[in-house]
């Protein structure tokens, strides 16, 4: 589990830092070698939606996510386990239609090997980013239920406070 | 009862039982995709769609360049050297507030980093100063508004996307009436501080030499805006490219000049950045939906029907749309809420002739007010969680600001001026 949180921080800043380097990369290159890269837009966008998805994910793990919790942080009991189910069973059917029809836009990808203008990526490279991301929310939603119903969580530490911005 | 008012309360009774902003939009969005007979299978490419623009790289970008900014030392020394010229001055930390604020909403794109990057420093100098801990904190999360309005800006970046609108323009429409709120608020805390003339101790005039040292400790991050604005205005770079070099700019001095920031803390930063700027742009993929089905579905016509049909008259719309953002910003965040109420405001604005950019600025300015208004108040959250006040101690001793910036905000809306002099005298386009 630990390896797995660690390969998707990893990632989050991998992605991150190789977006910042194409988009350097890409001004430099216009301005000193008066040659814009063809590639960097479409690179960095694939890039980008796979840190959001990731961030996304993340995001649950932390308790970074916005919402109006005032009303269910006055409840207790019965009441409150009623109140997390139903926004679990809501966000997982909201997650799995995503995924599900996520797949089946990478499957249309596939089926008729399109590919990104630029850099010749097979375009469900890309796609692949929501069904996947899809999943991996899913599952750190059911993480973030189980947490809520193990009692009261430890307070979130300073680190993890410092990411809500 | 239209099917378009419907999703908005089902909308908002999700939102009430406490589901994030981006699911409970889009659960009601797929409800309404589904109900009115659309392929859910435009549900994966819209949210594909929304993410995958080069503009909204911008996101990421400065909420890394923020938080490098602060973990660099670059908001420590700006602190410093506001306080070396007006900490003297009775309530001088209040103003010193202000005024960094202003300065680092000129590095920092979002709110939230500008709470961060000066709460931590300035509501314990307060503090320690015989401010009350509640009005500091109050005050830097009012404070921390003018980082959405001073350039650059995420939420310009958002709007501009929206409404196709010159994301330049906007930037420099912002400047005037982001000085203007800081005028407000500074007001404010010195009406406010009256009473408690001569407890408050303030520093001793600094001479002359100590100002030129905390000038050229800052001098690295005075040339932020410099580099920013200048890339951006200079027509060298993009302003989301400007973003991503105003990143390289924080670590190049996080690493080489104050040297404050290490490999392994680019790792941390890197996640933290992530993670916000995931946050949001989460909220926007379904925000899109939701905007989605608000246009095909004709919901947004029917929408600005009826909002003209409140009067004929341009002040009692523009009053009341700033009524309908004002209570919305309290629950929801303001790239939700650009989604959401573009497509139906954005044609009245139109019909009742409103420059799109005086919008974007004045609607900026409002929901900026919605991050200072309990229950969802991003500003006032990283305020209590840098300071330890309660929230709900916040919540009460942020209401003079609350007005104060209102008063910023009927300006703003009213009077076109404040948002067009600027840009118009630059000749931006």
């Amino acid at each position: 589990m630990k390896v797995f949180d660690y390969l998707e921080e990893s990632l989050i800043a991998f992605t991150l830092i190789i977006m910042v380097v194409i988009n350097f990369g890409n001004v430099l290159s216009r301005y000193i070698l008066y040659a814009s890269w063809s590639f960097s837009e479409e690179l960095m966008v694939i890039l980008f939606v796979y840190n959001s998805f990731l961030g996304a994910a993340l995001a649950y793990r932390r308790g970074a996510h916005l919402g109006f919790t005032m009303l269910t942080d006055a409840l207790h009991g019965t009441a409150k386990k009623t109140v997390v189910v139903f926004s679990t069973v809501l966000s997982l059917a909201l997650m799995g239609l995503l995924a599900f029809y996520g797949a089946e836009m990478v499957s249309g990808q596939m089926e008729y090997s399109q590919r990104t203008p630029a850099l010749g990526l097979p375009e469900s490279l890309a796609g692949m980013a929501v069904p996947l991301g899809s999943l991996l929310i899913s599952f750190r939603i059911i993480q973030a239920c189980i947490r809520e119903f193990s009692g009261p969580h430890e307070a979130l530490s300073q680190e993890k406070r410092r990411t809500n911005q | 009862m239209s099917l378009g008012i419907s999703l908005f309360l089902v909308f908002f009774f999700l939102l009430s039982v406490g589901l994030p902003i981006s699911i409970s939009l889009g659960v009601a969005a797929v409800g309404s995709l589904f109900l009115n007979g659309f392929p859910l299978s435009v549900l994966p490419t819209v949210v594909y769609a929304s993410l995958g623009k080069f503009t909204l790289l911008a996101i990421p970008f400065f909420i890394l360049a923020g938080v490098i900014m602060e973990f660099a030392g670059i908001s420590k020394r700006l602190v410093h050297l506001a306080n070396v010229f007006v900490g003297h001055i009775e309530g001088g930390l209040a103003v010193v507030t202000v005024v960094v604020a202003c300065f680092f909403a000129a590095i920092s794109g979002s709110g939230p980093a500008t709470v961060a990057a000066i709460g931590t420093i300035l509501i314990p100098a307060m503090a320690k100063s015989g401010y009350d801990k509640g009005f500091a904190a109050s005050l830097v999360a009012a404070s921390g508004n003018i980082g959405i309005i001073i350039p650059p800006s995420i939420a310009f970046v958002v709007f501009g996307v929206l409404a196709e609108v010159s994301i330049g323009r906007l930037f420099i429409a912002g400047i005037i009436p982001g000085i203007l709120l800081g005028s407000c608020l500074i007001l404010t805390s010195l009406l406010l501080l009256r009473k408690q003339k001569g407890k408050l101790i303030s520093s001793k005039p600094s001479t002359l030499a100590e100002k030129w040292l905390a000038f050229k400790e800052a001098f690295w991050g005075l040339m932020t805006p410099v580099i920013i604005l200048g890339g951006i205005y200079g027509g060298i770079v993009t302003p989301t490219e400007a973003a991503g070099i105003a990143v390289i700019y924080g670590l190049f001095v996080g690493f080489f000049i104050y040297r404050e920031i290490s490999m392994k803390d680019l790792w941390r930063l890197l996640v933290i950045a992530s993670v916000g700027s995931a946050t949001v742009m989460f909220i926007i993929a379904f925000a899109s939906v939701f905007a989605w089905v608000l246009t095909t579905s004709h919901y947004a016509t029917d929408l600005s029907e009826k909002l003209l049909l409140i009067s004929t008259n341009k002040t009692v719309i523009l009053l009341f749309i700033n009524i309908i953002l004002l209570v919305a910003g309290c629950f929801i965040d303001a790239a939700s809420a650009y989604f959401i109420f573009l497509p139906i405001m954005l044609p009245v604005m139109r019909t009742i002739g409103v420059d799109p950019i005086v919008f974007g600025v004045f609607m900026t300015v409002n929901l900026a007010i919605g991050m200072i208004t309990p229950p969802v108040g991003l500003d006032i959250f990283m305020a209590s969680n840098i300071s330890g006040v309660s929230l709900k101690e916040i919540s009460i001793k942020v209401m003079p600001f609350i007005l104060a910036s209102l008063i910023a905000l009927g300006l703003v809306t009213y009077i076109p001026w404040f948002s067009l002099w600027l840009p118009n005298l630059m000749g931006v386009k």
